[in-house]
């Protein structure tokens, strides 16, 4: 996980790497067009953002509830519900429904979640072998990589270093071939499919997955059991308010009306069925997500993963996915790993942000992303966490402009440092390649 | 509603052609959209609308529903296992932000209307 020092140095490297801020322009542009385009044809999409806010808060406020109401909805349909409170028992879990089940081979569909549990590690430390079926996510995988965005997981992966990953000629339908043939095996010799969920519907204990390759429609169609990583406020009480979240996150996310796969599961295939999975486990996973109800927070569970602000984020579009963790990267990112783990250990996230607000004005659900980042750096203020030269500064100017005489001196100081062209100490990382401004006359000099 | 479920699948990249029969029968279609919806059943594979390079749909017209809503209310009540909703191809932007086709699923979506008459 990131620290300060770590945040810096590789947002540096990902800076100084050409390659890397060509594709990073390019990927992050496209998505955000997309939407533009999108949002602009939906006909009335203030409305909609609007119905989408309010049936996530409205969700979230009797989050208990609906959780209730989905596991009795399942269970009736005979999937099994397993709540966790920590990412490790989820991981675990998923882990002894895997053995319980004599698997193998693992096939996966890209989820979020499953990477917030770190559950390819847990599966392979149990021995099991695990491939990701998203095309960005395998080519990832076979790198030893992590995704790099919610959406677009390889948005910095040339067709050379693809065609590389898979052994084939660097041309677009080699690398198109190879990855279906090797996938079409892992779909089917695989024992238990693993997949997140983008939303779960309470009243029918529907989960609803989309993508747009139509991988998991073949992970959820062709193992014996099939396992969802459910984020426990990923739930939405009624079918009908399914509806426009569905548009939202299609329409924010790649710029679709709908994304091409849409697919709603109830329970495991039902007698005489031609295919679809035995057993149905959902993991509810809570992860430090109920710690967030009540708090100033909460709005951060409003967020259906659709990428929207990163592709608009200054500090994102520039650095890339690596530099924030190996989950939830941009604004976003920012915000959730802070609150999930530790805001301790994190502390540089708050700090990954211009707060310009891009990223509220793109989020669908309307989540104020730069005034909870401001949030967290007044909470890291006051635990006293982060730099110890930053509080000592603030002291001194605090102090020193609060009186006359003081005032007067410093920035008497600064007119008088200014012919030396920049700032010294920590202040140089700024003014590098900046030119500093001139600083005019105090406005009592001016007469 | 025809001609909106003609124009909207034709923007998601499927072909729609008017006439002849093939392959497997869409239980719904949504002009909204331009989605074909496909549900589980013993006779219809999950994997059906998946497994194939070009996947030929027949779709009866007086089966297009206006939207995603519409949709929901007729299904909703007794909810199939299986419900997935597949507006055109199966696509990718995951390398170099290009555009491909067919990486999991059909590179192909032919849906033909049919009239009851």
């Amino acid at each position: 996980m990131s620290t300060r020092t770590d945040f810096r140095r590789a947002a540096r490297v990902a800076l100084h790497d050409e390659h890397a801020q060509a594709a990073l322009a390019t990927g992050t542009s496209r998505l955000r067009d997309g939407r533009l385009v999108a949002w602009g044809e939906a006909g009335d999409i203030a409305g909609l953002r609007e119905r989408g806010r309010q049936i996530r808060t409205a969700t979230i406020a009797d989050l208990d509830r609906h959780l209730e109401t989905f596991e009795r909805s399942l269970s009736a349909r005979g999937g099994v519900v397993h709540r966790t409170r920590t990412a490790e028992e989820a991981a675990a879990t998923v882990v002894s429904i895997c053995r319980q089940a004599n698997a193998h081979l693992v096939a996966k569909s890209k989820s979020m979640a499953t990477e917030e549990i770190e559950l390819n590690r847990a599966l392979e430390a149990a021995g099991l072998e695990v491939v990701e079926t998203d095309l960005g996510e395998y080519l990832m995988q076979i790198r030893g990589e992590h995704p790099e965005h919610i959406v677009a997981p390889a948005i910095k992966l040339t067709r050379t270093e693809a065609a590389e990953a898979l052994g084939v000629e660097p041309e677009m339908d080699l690398v198109m071939r190879a990855a279906r043939e090797q996938l079409r095996t892992v779909f089917q010799t695989a024992d238990v499919g693993v997949t997140g969920a983008n939303f779960a519907v309470a009243e029918t204990g529907s989960i609803c997955l989309v993508t747009n390759e139509g991988n998991a429609d073949l992970v959820t169609a062709l193992p014996r059991v099939h396992v969802v990583v459910l984020g426990m406020e990923r739930l939405v009480p009624t079918l009908a308010e399914l509806a426009p979240l569905l548009r939202l996150l299609a329409s924010s996310a790649t710029g679709e009306r709908l994304t091409t796969y849409t697919t709603l599961l109830t329970g495991p295939r039902r007698q005489d069925e031609a295919d679809g999975p035995e057993e149905l486990h959902v993991v509810v996973i809570d992860n430090g997500r109920s710690g967030l109800r009540g708090t100033r927070y909460e709005e951060m569970l409003n967020c259906i993963r659709c990428g929207a602000c990163l592709n608009v984020c200054p500090v994102y579009r520039k650095t890339g996915g690596t530099t924030y963790s190996d989950v939830y990267s941009g604004p976003m990112g920012a915000v959730l790993v802070p609150l999930l783990s530790s805001l301790e250990r994190e502390a540089a996230l708050p700090h990954a942000s211009s707060l310009c607000g891009a990223c509220t004005e793109a989020c669908p659900v309307g989540i104020p992303l730069h005034e909870l980042l401001l949030e967290l750096r007044r909470d890291l203020v006051d635990r006293g966490i982060g730099s110890r030269l930053e509080r000592v500064g603030f002291t001194v100017w605090s102090w020193a402009w609060s009186s006359v005489i003081g005032y007067r001196i410093t920035t008497t100081l600064a007119r008088l440092a200014r012919p030396l062209g920049a700032l010294a100490g920590p202040g140089r990382i700024w003014s590098h390649g900046r030119a500093l401004p001139r600083l005019s006359r105090r406005f009592r000099d001016r007469r | 509603m025809r001609e909106l479920f003609v124009e909207r699948a034709r923007e998601a990249g499927c072909t729609v052609l008017e006439d002849g029969s093939a392959g497997i029968e869409a239980d719904y279609g949504i002009a909204e959209t331009g989605s074909v919806v496909f549900i589980a059943a013993r006779d219809r594979a999950r994997a059906s609308w998946v497994d194939l390079e070009v996947l030929d749909v027949e779709l009866q017209e007086d089966r297009i529903v206006r939207d995603l809503d519409d949709l929901f209310v007729l299904i909703g009540s007794d909810m199939p296992s299986a419900v997935a909703i597949v507006t055109g191809p199966s696509r990718t932007a995951d390398i170099e932000q290009t555009l491909v086709v067919g990486v999991h699923g059909p590179r192909e979506v032919r849906v033909r209307l049919k009239s009851r008459s």
